[in-house]
């Protein structure tokens, strides 16, 4: 018999070996050691451990992401600690009914309340997607009736190797980063991560392409696999129905709340009408409570298709408090569950031409469902003054003789019987809107924006310096700071703190749109967001009253000046939608809107006021003014003002007015204007 | 079904026993027929029936050709429309469909077409291509047609490069499905190396750029330096894709004991654009050349001919990879090279241009057009080109810097594999080749291979980049 050479054997062993010992390591069980599950889930199990919430938010990322916990106890008037989140990566129902059976029920916690927060195919969806460690350490055990519904799709249930093998090419991305990014551009990973994310953020990628060459690694084929799978309703409603039960029996209350999602996504993942139904009714049926704002459509607020922004989440978070005191979630008896508002929403037809009403003309309307009591408030004009109410049904009337918006209270509704509102005046009446519940019955007009660029500035102060002197007394927090840095120097601005970085940030203004410079003699100084002169420990910036300055060279205080941008226009490269523009104490400036394509009824301004002090709008078109108001409340963020007459899309030479009076000290940042119904 | 799925070694592992267990070839070639389909037709079997006819009718033609000589053009003929027209409607239907409403709505003429729903058959353009071979073939009487459509069917539906190449001729695939095969040990050994080398150029090279090209080319305004690192790791993308591949396909197919031509030789290495093409997609550059090129004239014409063939060449190729105009920019800015530097060329005595010295800066040179290239290659949209070009070089906010870098540092990581082979390669493999040492060290890089196969294989993986084409 002819000998085995070594070369051959070694060809088999070392080979065998290798995959063996690789093999070993892969599929080693995962260690249930809390000390080894990620940052993330140990801070959950930490603030769980020491502390008995009020309300536990249990949701996915999404839940991470859109809502500040801070502000939301805030809102809700509780402590801080009183309000908890259990979140794990794409939780789905099925992880979500887990997450709250092992890591709040079998734990001891009884809060008063547990909301669920998805969006609403998450809700019916039979994925357990094990995110390594940090699902399955919530997840695990699994809940009988999950645990034989995985029985027969068995490769749901978490594997070491699969779970190894993620956790693999996370650490190969994070360790490219780390080797380029931290490594030789000296970034931290947390400063990679955070810009990368804002780069690459959903808004500033391009929406004209539906082709396979640009969408996204892997996103298209999961997006397809999803979008190919049916819901397994009946499962999940169940899962849904047991935990109500479950809840309800404990003396927790359920609360579900659909989250909305951007609409590239939303199109993909909606649910029918009866499936909505369908989760409602279950929720009935336990007491339980449900918010429906899957419908909530600004899509300036998301990072990425899914999760929202910095922006976002300060706009939703009060939302979200809002819905919850609304319904009563920590009171006694919380309002139960009822229909979603778009599921309620009539169908409606003119006798004569769409959105004018000629006197005795009507509206059909044609409620799908059987409801004892609807109010619609819908917004009207008229083409000669007139103060009493259009409808017979309505009860209450807000506006001026011109333009006013009426409550229409309809009772005891028959499903599919039609529903007439007839024009009770004599004149001729133009229906800008009708809402049900904030919700369009009528199908929006367009809305037209204003030229945010190019104002035509009537008044302005001229610019002022003022001085920057070197600092007498050091706060302790910059004291702390001079060990690590050196060669800080420490200036007192005497005037204009409330500009400061520190203020812009809080108030989601891109550092880059500071209407404030440094000169020093008649250079301008690169004034960098604080967090980047730290960082690189060199460079200037404005901290509240601190000018911070890291250089090695001595300041010459007497040649440094603080004023005001000439430019009040600012755009960044870096999102569009952070570009805006200021008005300073002083300032009149209008612009003109784009080519009316209706009649139009409000006014929309998007931005923030800085300090506090009065500031004006007027809209108008020559002599024919449609609003001229002063506000003495700062703007958050935006807000919306009904017009005192209509502006009929016959006008198209409409210019809007922003003024700040002299002895204001409010300045305002304005991202956008439009007119709309 | 993909290479890279997990599904495929298993299939592949149960063909590989029942064809050496097989033995005759008559039932070796009906298993490849067999697999084949359900290889084609694992997602989408109505695809089958276009690979089929496309199959029958050139089988068809090419009998009738001999049968009936005086009429063999007229074959041809059918042979060329019943392929051009299914490549037509299916790849290029709606994209003539939107260049008829552009046009008349630039002249202001109200017709509109709609689109029509038509979903593009994977591998379309390369079987249609090689079995139009087989009809050319035998039209110039280079071929004789086959009575053994089993045979023929496992020639024209061959698993391994049936989606994605490389584009065989009947001449070089056929007589090898009608031989006898022998177990060989050496060429499966050299089949596995192969096979594997090419997962993990697709899995740990291709896929690991591709996360970060493509979000840099999903972007609305990126900066230049962003736009041109991307352009880079589509280079080092599109090689490690490709060229993986086509590895695994004929590392496959070598382990089944078929020989499936080369059709990628260091491209970037070329010195100028005619070897570019000599070296990148060689399989369908050379049916490009003899079935395109040479018919329309090519070098044996003057210059005026010569430039004609090269830009309807090139051109035709460009749109061969996908209905958009700007495939047809890449055919003519690579004719416009071609054609440069047989002009340049000229000047430059051959001594120089043949040079050792000359060779790192050709080389770079080309490299750097090439890389110019890719990114006309692997825009949607010409305006987008112009829009690229238009941006200056040096600005850029800092976060478009930081990702400029990330995307270079990590091009240039996952390049590392691939010099590293190309040493391996060119330099240790001949000298160890024919020692006791080879088999061990062979089968262990089989070993780490798989490892890492196994480490960065995702379970949704993304496709090959020229399955849509």
């Amino acid at each position: 018999m002819k000998s085995v050479s070594p070369s051959v054997i070694a060809s088999v062993l070392i080979p065998i070996g290798i995959l063996g010992v690789f093999w070993t390591i892969l599929n080693q069980p995962i260690t249930q050691d809390p000390t080894t599950f990620p940052k993330e889930i140990q801070e959950i199990d930490q603030q769980l451990a020491n502390t008995q919430p009020d309300l536990i938010l249990v949701g996915s990322s999404l839940i991470h992401k859109d809502i500040d916990l801070q502000v939301l106890a805030t809102e809700l008037e509780l402590p801080a600690d009183k309000v908890q989140k259990i979140w794990s990566g794409m939780a789905t129902m099925p992880t979500m009914s887990m997450m709250i059976e092992n890591r709040i029920l079998k734990t001891g916690l009884h809060p008063k309340v547990v909301a669920v927060l998805a969006p609403p195919s998450w809700l019916l969806e039979t994925n357990v997607l094990q995110d390594a460690n940090f699902a399955l350490h919530q997840t695990s055990p699994l809940q009988p009736l999950l645990a034989t519904v995985l029985g027969k799709e068995s490769k749901m249930v978490p594997v070491p190797w699969k779970q190894r093998k993620t956790s693999f090419q996370s650490a190969y991305q994070e360790w490219n980063q780390y080797l380029f990014g931290t490594q030789i551009l000296g970034r931290s990973s947390t400063e990679i991560s955070t810009q990368l994310e804002d780069l690459f953020s959903f808004e500033h990628q391009r929406k004209e392409v539906n082709g396979i060459q640009l969408i996204q690694h892997n996103i298209r084929e999961t997006e397809e696999h999803r979008k190919q799978k049916t819901p397994q309703t009946t499962f999940d409603i169940r899962l849904l129905n047991d935990l109500a039960d479950t809840l309800n029996s404990k003396g927790i209350h359920l609360i579900v709340v659909t989250l909305p999602v951007s609409d590239s996504v939303k199109k993909n993942y909606a649910i029918s009408d009866e499936q909505l139904s369908e989760i409602v009714m279950t929720l009935q049926q336990h007491n339980a409570s449900f918010i429906d704002l899957s419908d909530w459509t600004d899509q300036a607020v998301y990072g990425d298709t899914k999760h929202m922004n910095a922006r976002g989440r300060k706009i939703f978070t009060p939302l979200l408090a809002n819905k919850f005191k609304e319904i009563r979630i920590l009171e006694d008896a919380p309002l139960v569950a009822s229909v979603p508002t778009k599921l309620l929403l009539p169908t409606i037809a003119w006798s004569g031409k769409p959105n004018a009403l000629l006197p005795s003309e009507h509206i059909q309307l044609l409620f799908p469902t059987t409801e004892s009591n609807v109010e619609l408030v819908t917004c009207l004009s008229s083409n000669k003054p007139y103060s009493g109410t259009v409808f017979t049904a309505s009860s209450k009337r807000v506006g001026t003789d011109s333009l006013w918006c009426e409550t229409i209270s309809l009772q005891e509704i028959e499903a599919n019987t039609p529903i007439q509102l007839s024009n009770t005046t004599q004149n001729q009446i133009y229906v800008h809107s009708m809402r049900l519940n904030e919700i369009n019955v009528m199908a929006p007009s367009k809305k037209i924006l204003a030229a945010m660029k190019e104002w035509t500035v009537l008044s302005k102060e001229p610019a002022k310096m003022y001085p920057i002197k070197k600092a007498t007394t050091w706060p302790k927090w910059l004291q702390n700071k001079t060990s690590a840095h050196p060669e800080l120097q420490l200036g007192e601005v005497t005037r204009y703190k409330g500009l400061s970085d520190v203020v812009l940030i809080k108030s989601t203004i891109a550092p880059d749109c500071r209407p404030i410079e440094v000169l020093e003699s008649d250079t301008t100084l690169p004034i960098d967001a604080c967090p980047t002169v730290w960082k690189s420990n060199s460079g200037y910036c404005s901290s509240k009253k601190n000018f911070i300055a890291i250089q090695s060279t001595p300041i010459r205080w007497d040649s440094l000046q603080i004023s005001l941008k000439e430019d009040r226009y600012c755009t960044t490269s870096k999102n569009k939608r952070d570009s805006g523009r200021w008005f300073y104490p002083g300032d009149v400036a209008t612009t003109t809107f784009n080519w009316p394509k209706a009649s139009y009824s409000k006014i929309h301004l998007e931005g923030v006021s800085i300090g506090k002090g009065a500031w004006q709008v007027k809209l108008f078109d020559g002599d024919v003014v449609f609003l001229e108001e002063t506000f003495t409340d700062p703007l958050e963020l935006e807000h919306t003002i009904q017009l005192h007459s209509p502006m009929l899309k016959k006008y198209n030479k409409v210019q809007v007015q922003i003024s700040i009076p002299t002895n204001s000290n409010g300045y305002l940042f304005l991202r956008k204007i439009e007119v709309r119904n | 079904m993909n290479f890279v799925q997990f599904e495929f070694p298993i299939f592949f592992g149960l063909i590989f026993i029942l064809f050496w267990t097989l033995k005759r070839r008559a039932w070796q070639n009906m298993l490849l027929v067999v697999c084949s389909a359900v290889f084609y037709g694992w997602v989408h079997p109505w695809f089958l029936l276009l690979l089929y006819g496309s199959a029958i009718l050139d089988f068809n033609m090419g009998k009738r050709m001999v049968e009936d000589a005086d009429n063999k053009k007229r074959y041809l003929w059918i042979s060329m429309l019943g392929n051009v027209g299914m490549l037509g409607y299916f790849k290029y239907c709606n994209f003539f469909i939107d260049n008829f409403n552009a046009i008349f709505a630039t002249l202001g003429l109200g017709a509109s077409l709609q689109n029509l729903s038509i979903f593009l058959p994977v591998g379309i353009s390369f079987y249609t291509f090689q079995t139009m071979s087989y009809t050319i073939d035998i039209y110039k009487g280079e071929l004789k047609p086959r009575n053994n459509f089993i045979d023929y069917l496992a020639f024209i539906s061959f698993f391994p490069q049936l989606v994605a190449g490389p584009v065989e001729r009947a001449a070089t695939l056929l007589p090898q499905m009608e031989t006898d095969k022998v177990f060989n040990w050496k060429q499966f050994c050299s089949g596995m190396q192969l096979a594997l080398w090419g997962a993990f150029k697709k899995v740990w090279i291709a896929d690991t750029v591709a996360m970060y090209v493509d979000r840099i080319f999903l972007l609305e305004a990126p900066s230049s330096a962003m736009i041109w690192a991307a352009t880079l790791g589509f280079t080092v993308q599109i090689l490690a894709d490709f060229s993986g591949y086509t590895d695994i396909a004929r590392g496959t197919a070598r382990m089944l004991g078929f020989e499936l031509m080369l059709n990628f030789d260091h491209p970037y290495l070329a010195r100028n654009p005619s070897e570019f093409w000599r070296r990148w997609h060689i399989s369908f550059s050379t049916w490009i050349r003899d079935y395109l090129y040479i018919p329309l004239g090519g070098s044996r014409g003057g210059e005026g001919t010569r430039l004609k063939a090269s830009y309807g060449a090139m051109l035709i190729s460009g749109l061969w990879h996908g209905a958009s105009w700007t495939f047809v920019l890449w055919g003519a800015y690579h004719a416009t090279l071609l054609a440069g530097y047989k002009y340049i060329g000229k000047w430059i005595p051959r001594e120089i241009r043949k040079a050792n010295w000359m060779a790192p800066f050709s080389v770079s040179l080309m490299f750097v057009f090439t890389v110019a290239g890719w990114m006309i290659f692997r825009e949607t949209s010409i305006g987008r080109i112009g829009y690229y070009l238009s941006l200056s070089p040096l600005e850029g906010t800092p976060e478009q810097w930081l990702a400029a870098s990330l995307m270079l540092g990590i091009t240039l990581l996952s390049a590392i594999p691939l010099i590293i082979a190309l040493i391996i390669e060119k330099f240790l493999v001949p000298k160890i080749e024919n020692k006791p040492l080879f088999l061990p060290l062979q089968t262990t890089s089989w070993a780490i291979l798989l490892c890492g196969i196994l480490l960065m294989q995702r379970d949704i993986s993304q496709d090959f980049i020229y399955f849509q084409f």
